[in-house]
């Protein structure tokens, strides 16, 4: 067995081996000729910018897409894998990147599901409770009341949930797809410990990722595919070099810096108020929270799980039932609509369910909030108007495919987010509420979204940035509010503001008192930034 | 397919393959073997007259279907149309009957429909019950109510001579030698269709159905939109119950009721049609079509109407097992949200 940072030795037998893995989607080949080996104890890293075809090669491995040829050996013999069920025997646990769980069970049954040990009728649902909660603790820090419905967590909570169930399920291999995305620092610190702990135990772990420090972190060598077939491997240990080498590898040329869009400081209008926010209160989520943006700035938001933040974007935006005053440009906010037509547009976290309309196209989803603009008299919607609007939008933000009538749930989540950022964009907001605008988004894409928000805040426009990347919202934010238990804890100025001294205020360092009872939460972790 | 193959060029279509249509070409081709198979069975199935006298009895099954696709593109159910055509009808055959001027009976009917209309929106939308149930409880409702203003469900029958022509031709005039109430259904089904499919409350209504929060965060009335779906489908049926106590000079209670469940398969036969399983005026219109025919060619065939009933539930089970089964091969690349048919999902907080 390895130790952590290990690459396995070439002689040992792979656990998992995918041979010359074939797949297309009608006339679009999607795999060719990929393979992929994981050793035990080893923490792999898949890489690839959006469409390189991850999700694709891990959902052929869980079954719930059949390769068009190819073979996949699993602990040495040959195996066939037709449906998750089949892969979950075989011990093969996978945390999908677009989430799958039962809305309506609560956060023990969930984490039990479908396991002999957690038969009800047999079980009393007290010591079932008892037990999940001391399990999810155990397992990935995470303290919530078991007997919640999993509807009513946050996305970070509910991606925490389903990795406990997968730990507790004691898998022989555990494939993560994206699973920071929706976790703030300290989760991923405890997350990282925890695949460690499994590492440990000689169980490993597949780690897809776009956040390439992460991976620096935890993995040791990097398969990295590009456009559907194998573009290397990476040793990450060995070389300085190696992320440089790996973002080559994934978008086949050159990249002069791996940075994120900087621009220079801006001087928001100090007398101007887009968004006003007065003494909001949302039960069990957010207490009295003040706070303006002005026009021509970014405000950047960010906290912990139950630091309130998650909630934070619905209540400004009407979504949420609050106490408190909010307005826009001096109207009130009371509804979504009242929000909408004040010129405000959301972005929000839950990008295929309240964001893209998934089995809409292009065209469709970008004309939806500016309707007006291509609605002729009795109410008929002109194609070609809308189509037109659409084009302008696809060029802007280069969204690809650029066929206004391209279903928007057969794009890639970056290219999803371009045309829900698009919609706004064609009803010329003037106020950007974005919800973790590039969660899941690939390398190329953010810095187009980025590039986006940065062109509308300098023509005037205002933005509050709602997000759990540090290194986004150091980069694109020009004064930072922290969140801590409901409560804005500090205020940072471009400048003043790092990741290490934001994930301190957001770890609640500073805050009398909270060390002693921090427990688990991971404050003192050591977690290192870029 | 050889994995020589295109590659992914952006800007192109994928050329559709024959195993991701033929999930949606079942329904169609379940009405032409109906068609053909009658054809060659009964030599008077396919005369003009056979066919236009279908399309008659057929026109009342078309409105209800019709105004039935719309709360089911909006996320709901109605069960309670049945009741909305039938207290039109009933008010309708009652005005005629206490002497009111044809054009009054016609209002007044229409008036009773829609405000089963409005009655259930106001439970699934202010109330927030789910439409399955608020309709069902409506329906329960109404059909008690029929029985109570008839003193116990007596039927009202019209003197026929004594119904004035402008109330009669509702339901036995001709326009151009059509039926009207196929004029009626045409036309409905053509601005219904128009309405879904091409305006903007259609386009959001179809959003709200299908992501309501997406709908919401885009600044829609939401409410608003589901609201207008019951109170049109309601108004269609009460349309229809009009046409119905016309036609039939009189008002039989609980005749309404005949309609809803075969208005509901045929809109779900229709959803086959379309990728996302998304109904369709067009789609139901072929379910209402697969309907007639079996019921018409089976009595023309001389099968008891007992056997109605059976072929009507295969006919839908194989359109939908089909379409599923050939659609389970493809792997659909579109995870799409579950299709709400029962639930308004209403937003936490």
């Amino acid at each position: 067995m390895s130790s952590a940072s290990d690459t396995p030795g070439a002689a040992s037998a792979p656990l998992l081996s995918m041979r010359g893995i074939n797949k297309a989607f009608g006339a679009a080949q999607v795999l060719t000729d990929v393979h992929f080996e994981v050793h035990a104890g080893e923490v792999r890293g898949l890489v690839g910018e959006n469409g390189a075809g991850k999700s694709t090669l891990i959902k052929i491995l869980t079954g719930l897409y059949q390769a068009d040829s190819g073979t996949i050996e699993f602990g040495g013999a040959k195996v066939s894998i037709t449906s998750p069920a089949d892969a979950e025997r075989l011990g093969i646990h996978v945390i999908h990147q677009d989430r799958h769980l039962a809305g309506r069970l609560t956060v023990a049954e969930q984490l039990y599901l479908g396991r002999s040990e957690g038969r009800y009728g047999w079980v009393s649902r007290r010591q079932l409770n008892r037990r999940a909660a001391a399990d999810l603790e155990r397992t990935v820090g995470l303290r919530v009341a078991p007997d919640l419905l999993v509807d009513e967590l946050t996305v970070a909570e509910q991606q925490l949930v389903q990795i406990a169930r997968a730990v507790l399920a004691g898998p022989k291999l555990l494939v993560l797809d994206e699973p920071t995305a929706p976790l703030a620092s300290a989760e991923v610190a405890q997350l990282f410990a925890t695949i460690r702990t499994l590492q440990a135990a000689g169980v490993p772990v597949v780690y897809i990722s776009h956040y390439l420090q992460e991976l620096r972190q935890i993995s040791g060598t990097v398969t990295v595919l590009r456009n559907g077939a194998n573009a290397g491997e990476v040793d990450l240990a060995g070389r300085d070099d190696a992320l440089e080498q790996v973002v080559e590898l994934m978008v086949g040329r050159e990249v002069e810096e791996f940075d994120r869009t900087r621009t220079a400081a801006r001087t928001p209008d100090p007398a101007g108020e887009a968004l006003s926010v007065m003494s909001l209160t949302v039960p069990g989520a957010l207490r009295d929270v003040s706070f303006t943006v002005r026009p021509g700035e970014v405000v950047g938001v960010t906290g912990l799980v139950g630091s309130g933040v998650d909630e934070l974007a619905d209540a400004v935006t009407g979504n949420r039932r609050h106490g408190g005053r909010v307005s826009l440009g001096g109207r009130p906010v009371r509804s979504p609509r009242a929000f909408v037509k004040a010129s405000g547009a959301y972005v929000p976290a839950d990008r295929r369910r309240d964001g893209a309309l998934v089995r809409n196209t292009i065209q469709e989803n970008i004309s939806l909030v500016a309707l007006d603009k291509v609605t002729a008299w009795g109410g008929l919607i002109r194609r070609r108007a809308e189509k037109a609007l659409a084009q302008a939008q696809i060029s802007r933000l280069d969204i690809r495919p650029a066929r206004p009538q391209a279903v928007v749930g057969q794009l890639s989540g970056g290219n999803q987010q371009k045309t829900v950022l698009a919609r706004w964009l064609a009803a010329e907001s003037k106020f950007l509420v974005l919800d973790q605008p590039t969660s899941g988004v690939d390398v190329g894409s953010r810095a187009q979204i980025y590039a986006r928000i940065n062109d509308l805040v300098d023509a005037g426009a205002a933005a509050l940035l709602v997000t759990v990347d540090l290194e986004e919202l150091v980069g694109l934010a020009d004064r930072i509010l922290v969140f801590f238990r409901g409560e804005i804890v500090a205020e940072l100025r471009r400048g003043e503001a790092t990741t290490d001294r934001i994930l301190a205020l957001a770890s609640g360092a500073g805050q009398a008192g909270y060390a002693d009872a921090s427990g688990s939460a991971g404050a003192d972790t050591e977690l290192e930034f870029a | 397919m050889t994995a020589t193959a295109t590659r992914n060029r952006p800007g192109l279509r994928p050329a559709p393959r024959a195993a991701d249509i033929l999930p949606r070409l079942i329904a169609p081709l379940v009405l032409a073997a109906i068609m053909l198979a009658f054809s060659v069975l009964t030599p008077t199935f396919l005369t003009g007259d056979n066919l236009l006298a279908v399309l008659n009895q057929t026109a009342i099954l078309a409105l209800v279907a019709a105004g039935m696709t719309v709360v089911v593109r909006s996320g709901g159910i109605d069960l309670s149309v049945g009741v909305a055509l039938d207290l039109a009808a009933l008010a309708a055959a009652a005005a005629i009957a206490e002497r009111y001027v044809p054009w009054v009976a016609v209002v007044v009917g229409l008036a009773f429909g829609l405000a089963v209309g409005l009655v259930n929106a106001f439970l699934i939308v202010v109330l927030r019950i789910p439409p399955f149930l608020a309709t069902l409880s409506v329906w329960f409702i109404g059909t008690s109510v029929q029985q109570l203003l008839t003193g116990g469900g007596a039927p009202i029958y019209l003197v026929r001579s004594q119904v004035p022509e402008g109330f009669a031709l509702w339901g036995n005039g001709y326009l151009l030698g059509v039926p009207f109430p196929v004029v009626a259904a045409v036309l409905v089904a053509g601005v219904v269709y128009l309405a879904l499919d091409g305006t903007r409350w259609g386009r959001e209504l179809t959003v709200t159905g299908e992501q309501p929060g997406a709908s919401r965060i885009s600044g829609k009335r939401v409410g608003a939109l589901g609201a207008s779906a019951y109170v049109l489908a309601a108004g269609v049926a009460a349309l229809a119950g009009v046409v119905l106590a016309s036609r039939t000079y009189a008002f039989i209670p609980a005749s309404g009721q005949l309609y809803v469940m075969d208005a509901i398969g045929a809109v779900f036969i229709g959803a086959t049609l379309s990728k996302y399983g998304r109904v369709s005026v067009p789609g139901t219109m072929v379910g209402v079509l697969i309907f007639a025919l079996l019921a018409n060619g089976m009595n023309l065939a001389g099968l008891s109407f007992f056997w109605q009933g059976l072929a009507r539930g295969l006919a839908l089970l194989l359109v939908l097992l089909l379409g599923v089964v050939l659609a389970r091969q493809r792997t659909s690349r579109v995870r799409p949200p579950a299709t709400a048919t029962t639930a308004v999902p209403a937003r936490k907080g």
